[in-house]
């Protein structure tokens, strides 16, 4: 959606998007490399860099896909280009793209077709598998996601006990080739139940569960244990022969790669933290609504977490009506580094906004809640050097919000990807224009079109009730 | 050592002692959302007399005669009032079982059986803002159970939550849920039409033949068999009758017009269409039928049939003339629904004052009981929230809920209570660690024959009617857990009992202090007291 006058005014954004929704309805096009150099003024910029405040009354500059510079206005003669493109947009909010985290997005199209559904392997051990290998790029989900500023994805195979590589991946982009941005964005591993569980699906004893937990940890250490020992006999003799599942730990056991560990409950994430502490592997807690009950553990090995949604039930019955809406709360003010991630469906990923409000409505100081859905996951991905903050030398990844991002009622007005405009159609807008082209012709409804089909049985239209 | 639990009901977390129940309240200076023809008013107080909307205006303390008197006052500087939010789409406090799927025709079941008063998930939607709630049956048959509509007054037993004077419902369901049973009729869109109007054929006829049997002389009806009674026909007939209205699960357009066209053949109108996903392709239909639409806001593409929803659904079905409403079909979702309505506003631009409706006055046309409920006019129920902010944002919390001008969730109480069950549960397992532990009783036997196996009967035990996914099984044989994981669990064993001997309440003890966590404690406590199959 380039626009070739010089100036662009935010007050012509509406009618922009309008018209150009309506005129393509084919799917949305990824744009070519970033041609013209942009300049962003007067806007509300979030930077998001470790203790950065908004500027108000900002401006940046962004160029061959990455930002040139940025600040308060009035902006310096010169420090963009005479050719550059304008946009002037007042009352509007930049911030970094946002980021899906500990998501299934691509991996999945529709949750209850089978044949739609990629995001699990058989069996418990499966390091091998990697996210990015099937984020379709096609899906018609991610750009629903773009249409809540989520720009990037830290995509999660969701089976097994070792579950294989979460990948960091755009959202935009023509191919796996273009999306991939870190393959091999952490290694994931479910953690066993620690505590026996008392409920009607559960029908094993209070012992067969704790059978079943130690069980399942020693496999799990047996399988490391193994890698571990591979890895060595590779070093002794590299031409020995190669093991895919064991070669694919290469990354955690040389600390290259986290270990994101699926936990929610205290006892989870007590174990699985101390668990990798001993292996000498760098652990990221994922899931962690109970992680406020283990904070000292956490911070004293400086352990992040991602707090795979708030909008969810307290773990106990106990707990307070609050209690999950105010863990992000919580974390901050024990000096954790932590995310947010929606916790959702991929197809409701545009819940995660909000879900930062919520946060900040229980106790979330409101830059921090920015912070944790896009430089902090961008961190954990890997790839904090390119992504997440709005500063120079950083990828022009950003989007432009009417307001306040958290709110439910703002809109995304236009958005970049490495420096490439997002077409901000998506499935849903083409429905959208399609019905409203139905509304106009049928206004006033036509008696004769809308009037009932005729129907089976005929007796019971020329007999009715009395 | 029992007389230091207090008597609560439900006698478990958040139960209630004593109600809040003033005889008169009234808020001030606040911003309130009437959901009536007035909108939104700045800065204006209102005024509550015996469960009931008196007035709403400024400077009502004036019109008090008499004086304030033991009116309760609250400042509303700064905060924002609603009407009590009604969701039209519940499955909360249905105890054992939505789905009654054995049939495919099951209009005999009632829900009104079932309701549960102790389901903690009353209290955390009250913590929401929620007044109301249509409790409906599942949708897996075509035809399915009658509903129950409820006031979500916490803290009384099961009689007291019907609202008296909704009109009675039931559930019907279209599209995948109903054809999914491999091994029953229908097995396509096409044989639910047909088992529909089946169906209603028979309440006809079976309700004509009841008629004619009723007009007979004695003597006549003395020489012949009566109609049988039949429950189901008998609910169906009510529907036919205008008695009852039809809550129907629906997805796609061409199912929805099915439907319409039944209606419109048999002579009765359609309640409402609940999730009317593609309700926007036929919104004209709908309005022109004369049925209400209750559906997600925005939820979409977990099942074929939901690919074409859209999140400016409700606007354009609003648009066209339809009662609209957004429900929650979840018990979180249910603890939220202020900000649900704010979609209407994001999609569509639906008018702030018209979007709130969706949750409040929308719902209650619905259930036939907005001369009752769902706005704030003088002469209704005194079902309202004070909230925090606007409640269309994010950001506002929901500080307090009346229904009836009964105060049935106060952020501030809310804290007190906790600290009181948390003595609560301090003292049971105290009890249960000395006294029953000695004397060898107390054991209930564990594992999953608690109260309703559901909840509240060992504590602290997670309760989950869903397994976790976090729940992993491995086949093969192994240790018997790490060296690490023993020790742990040995140490705080030991130095757990020590602690709860003392007096302290576990879920104060933290890791630091015993090297082990709040749920691994409980798990100890119930290896030592028998939790799991008698005193060791």
């Amino acid at each position: 959606m380039m626009n070739n006058r010089k100036s662009w005014f935010v007050a012509s954004v509406v009618v922009t998007i309008t018209v150009n929704a309506t005129a393509r309805q084919s799917s949305e096009i990824p744009a070519p490399k970033q041609q013209t150099q942009m300049v962003l003024r007067h806007v509300d910029v979030r930077p998001c860099t470790p203790g950065a405040k908004p500027i108000p009354n900002g401006w940046v500059v962004f160029d061959k896909g990455c930002i040139v510079a940025l600040g308060a206005e009035p902006i310096g003669l010169g420090v963009a280009s005479a050719n550059a493109m304008e946009i002037d947009a007042p009352g509007h909010v930049l911030t970094p793209g946002l980021w899906a985290s500990a998501t299934t997005l691509g991996l999945i199209e529709t949750a209850q077709v089978e044949a739609t559904d990629d995001t699990s392997e058989f069996g418990d051990f499966h390091p091998e598998i990697k996210a990015s290998t099937a984020t379709n790029p096609d899906s018609d989900l991610p750009p629903v996601a773009r249409n809540a500023g989520i720009l990037m994805a830290h995509v999660f195979p969701v089976s097994g006990v070792v579950g294989g590589h979460a990948s960091a991946m755009r959202l935009d982009g023509w191919t796996i080739m273009d999306r991939t941005v870190n393959a091999e964005a952490g290694m994931i591993v479910h953690w066993p139940m620690m505590e026996p569980v008392q409920s009607r699906w559960q029908s094993k004893s209070f012992d067969e569960q704790r059978k079943d937990r130690d069980k399942a940890i020693a496999a799990i250490d047996r399988f490391f244990d193994a890698a571990e020992a591979y890895l060595r006999a590779r070093a002794a003799d590299p031409g020995g022969a190669k093991d895919a599942r064991y070669e694919s730990l290469r990354g955690v056991i040389e600390k290259r790669e986290p270990v994101l560990l699926d936990a929610n409950w205290p006892g989870q994430i007590e174990a699985s933290v101390l668990w990798a502490i001993r292996r000498g592997y760098r652990p990221v807690v994922v899931g962690g609504l109970g992680a406020p009950e283990m904070i000292p553990l956490l911070k004293a090995n400086g352990v992040p977490v991602i707090v795979r949604g708030i909008n969810r039930m307290p773990l106990r019955e106990s707990d307070g009506v609050s209690a999950v809406f105010e863990v992000p709360a919580k974390l901050a003010n024990a000096g954790l580094n932590f995310s947010i991630a929606s916790g959702d469906e991929p197809a409701h990923e545009r819940s995660l906004p909000s879900q930062c409000g919520r946060a900040v409505g229980h106790g979330l100081d409101v830059n921090q809640a920015l912070e944790c859905v896009t430089r902090v996951p961008a961190e954990l991905a890997g790839v904090g050097a390119h992504y997440g903050t709005v500063a120079p030398g950083m990828s022009a990844t950003l989007v432009l919000w009417s307001g306040d991002p958290f709110e439910i009622t703002t809109v995304v007005r236009r958005a970049w990807v490495d420096g490439r405009e997002v077409d901000l159609n998506d499935r849903q807008t083409r429905m959208h224009n399609k019905y409203l082209e139905k509304e106009l012709q049928r206004a006033p409804a036509d008696p004769v079109i809308d009037a009932p089909v005729p129907v089976f049985p005929a007796s019971v239209t020329k007999d009715p009730h009395p | 050592m029992l007389a230091a639990i207090p008597r609560t009901f439900p006698l478990a977390d958040c139960g209630v002692e004593i109600g809040v129940a003033p005889k008169s309240v009234l808020v001030e200076h606040a911003t309130v959302w009437t959901a009536s023809e007035r909108g939104i008013l700045n800065d204006a107080d209102l005024l509550v007399k015996d469960g009931k909307i008196v007035a709403i205006g400024n400077n009502l303390r004036s019109t008090l005669l008499g004086g304030l008197g033991d009116t309760m006052v609250i400042d509303g500087t700064g905060l924002h009032v609603t009407p009590g939010l009604i969701d039209c789409h519940s499955h909360t406090g249905i105890d054992g079982g939505v789905n009654e799927s054995t049939q495919n025709v099951t209009a005999e079941v009632r829900i009104a059986d079932v309701l549960d008063p102790e389901d903690i998930n009353w209290y955390r939607q009250l913590a929401g803002g929620l007044t109301v709630a249509n409790q409906l049956h599942g949708s897996s048959n075509p035809i399915g159970g009658q509903n129950s509509v409820v006031k979500l007054r916490w803290g009384e037993n099961s009689s007291a939550f019907p609202l008296q004077g909704a009109i009675p419902g039931i559930k019907f369901a279209l599209g995948e849920n109903v054809v999914r049973s491999k091994n029953r009729y229908p097995g396509s869109r096409l044989g639910v039409e047909t088992l529909i109007r089946d169906r209603f054929q028979s309440a006809r006829e079976w309700r004509a033949a009841q008629v004619k049997y009723a007009a007979l002389l004695p003597d006549e009806r003395a020489r012949m068999m009566p109609p049988q009674p039949d429950y189901e026909l008998q609910t169906l007939a009510e529907i036919l009758e205008g008695k009852r209205i039809v809550h129907c699960h629906s997805y796609r357009q061409d199912e929805i017009a099915m439907l319409i066209h039944v209606a419109d053949d048999f002579k009765f109108q359609i309640g409402t269409f609940q999730h009317v996903l593609e309700g926007y392709k036929i919104a004209d239909e709908i309005a022109r039928h004369g049925a209400g639409a209750s559906g997600f806001s925005d939820w979409w593409a977990y099942k074929m049939e939901v690919m074409d929803a859209i999140p400016w659904n409700g606007q354009m079905l609003w648009k066209a003339g339809v009662v609209t409403s957004f429900n929650s079909d979840s018990d979180e979702l249910a603890r939220r629904l202020n900000t649900e309505a704010a979609k209407a506003v994001r999609y569509g631009g639906v008018p702030r004052e018209e979007a709130i409706k969706f949750v409040t006055l929308n719902p209650a046309k619905q259930l036939r009981i907005d001369s009752k409920c769902g706005s704030l006019e003088p002469g209704k129920d005194a079902d309202f929230v004070i909230w925090s902010a606007d409640p269309l944002s994010v950001y506002a919390c929901c500080m307090q809920t009346w229904v009836d001008g009964v105060r049935r969730f106060d952020m501030s109480a809310d804290q007190m209570m906790r600290e009181r069950d948390a003595k609560t549960r301090t003292a049971i397992i105290a009890l249960a660690t000395s006294e029953w532990g000695k004397s060898g009783g107390g054991s209930d036997g564990g594992g999953g024959k608690g109260r309703r196996g559901k909840r509240g009967a060992v504590p602290g035990v997670q309760d989950s009617d869903t397994p976790p996914v976090d729940d992993v099984n491995v086949s093969q044989g192994a240790r018997s857990g790490t060296p690490l994981l023993a020790r742990m669990r040995l140490n705080q064993r030991d130095r757990l009992m020590e602690m709860v001997r003392s007096g302290i309440d576990p879920a104060a003890i933290r890791p630091g202090e015993c090297g082990c966590n709040q749920m691994d404690s409980w798990d100890a406590i119930f290896e030592i007291t028998g939790g799991e199959g008698g005193v060791r």
